[in-house]
């Protein structure tokens, strides 16, 4: 239950806080996302579900249909397919898989977007955003995750 | 989830994302009910959201301009220090002058001006530039006719006093009018306004004027020293045989100044 409050806010939060904080709205960072990559670190497949209706709320949020529901669905789903070969947990085979994935959606969005509409977009703010996903990946990491492995 | 409910799923989903959002399915008419009907299922969420968004722009954008204030807040601070440098500089310079004055025994009648640095916050919308109004009125004490100065030259004359506010004629107003030498010659004029050049009245045909030659406004009494008006631009045979018609091009541009020395008439 309190995962699902969590998971809800987060949605409206990056929606309507982070989308506004920064230009264009689909790159900023994708709290939603890493509480999906958390969640499927955790409790594995049955997370799928989940990006799908994160996905979905959030398209209908920012009237962009279809582009999160797909790349929230195919990063979880990346996640998941490396994440289960690995053997063992430690920080790195939850870091970094988490922030391939994370960097990989970010770049499909960006990609999506511009085969679609024109903008500018400065590469200091990409990359701001992805440095600042990793760096809630790892407090999400140490302040959370560590203690339920 | 078993192995191929999951592969599956997820390719099917990402395909549906992928084909709605380059289709732009949500524009056909079908597809628009059911849109309407989830939107107005989550209506007061996207509305919270929508304000949220307002809100949060609007706090951004008095974040940045106090951001912008405090940045020319910085800038005017350090123009300040320079000019309280300069000041104390040309201080040296004149008790250094007065020292020089009295071991040469040839005493200079130097009084120190008495000015005050104020910061021109109106221009004269009609282009012509006949005006401009700068901070301080009757709060700093100013009072009609005192001269407007930069360092070196003439910006122009109040003529109205407000509260806190004056109104500064330039020397593009026809109603600007003052005492005035040409260079180094010890001879006076009258320096008359006007757009965009101004002119020299009775500037006899026997004076030794020439196109370019500073002109120099003067104190009659002599207390404050030379500032530029500008430059001759145009030396002609007036109407009158006796005088020549001489045209004067204001140095000041009261657009680019943003911060003005008013020089106080002593009472």
């Amino acid at each position: 239950m309190r995962y699902t409050v969590l998971f809800f806010v987060l949605v409206f939060f990056e929606a309507a806080v982070l989308q506004t904080l920064f230009r264009p709205g689909f790159i900023a960072p994708d709290v939603v996302l890493i509480a999906l990559i958390s969640r499927a670190y955790l409790l594995g497949r049955s997370t799928i579900l989940w990006a799908i209706l994160g996905g979905a709320l959030l398209d209908l949020m920012t009237d962009t249909i279809g582009l999160h529901l797909a790349l929230e669905t195919l990063s979880v789903y990346v996640f998941l397919l490396i994440y289960e070969r690995l053997l063992f947990r430690t920080i790195l085979t939850y870091t970094v898989p988490a922030g391939v994935v994370l960097l990989l959606k970010k770049s499909l969005a960006l990609l999506m977007m511009k085969s679609k509409f024109s903008f500018g977009l400065n590469p200091s703010v990409f990359l701001i955003s992805w440095l600042l996903e990793i760096l809630l990946l790892l407090g999400v990491y140490f302040l959370y995750l560590r203690r339920k492995e | 989830m078993t192995g191929r409910r999951f592969h599956l799923l997820s390719a099917l989903v990402v395909a549906l994302g992928l084909v709605l959002f380059f289709s732009d399915f949500s524009r056909f008419s079908y597809v628009r009910v059911v849109v309407r009907a989830v939107n107005t299922l989550i209506a007061p969420i996207i509305e919270f959201k929508e304000q949220t968004t307002a809100e949060l722009r609007e706090e951004l954008r008095a974040y940045f301009y106090f951001v912008d204030t405090e940045k020319e807040n910085i800038r005017l601070r350090r123009r300040l220090n320079s000019l309280l440098l300069t000041e104390k500089e040309l201080n040296a310079c004149l008790s250094e002058l007065e020292t020089l004055s009295n071991k040469l025994k040839a005493p200079i009648q130097l009084k120190r001006l008495k000015y005050r640095v104020s910061r021109v916050i109106y221009y004269d919308p009609s282009g012509f530039d006949l005006f401009i109004v700068i901070e301080g009125g009757e709060d700093k004490g100013y009072r009609e006719g005192d001269l407007v100065v930069t360092e070196s030259y003439v910006v122009g004359i109040i003529e109205t006093v407000f509260g806190s506010t004056s109104r500064v004629i330039t020397p593009f107003n026809e109603k600007f009018s003052s005492s005035a030498v040409i260079g180094v010659s010890p001879k006076k004029y009258i320096y008359k306004g006007g757009y965009p050049e101004g002119s020299l009245l009775h500037v006899s045909v026997e004076d030794k004027v020439s196109k370019g030659d500073e002109v120099y406004m003067v104190d009659v009494k002599g207390r404050i020293p030379p500032f530029l008006i500008g430059r001759v631009s145009e030396v002609r045979r007036g109407k009158d045989p006796f005088f020549k018609e001489v045209k004067v091009k204001p140095r000041v541009d009261p657009r680019a100044e943003e911060y003005v020395f008013v020089v106080r008439r002593e009472r």
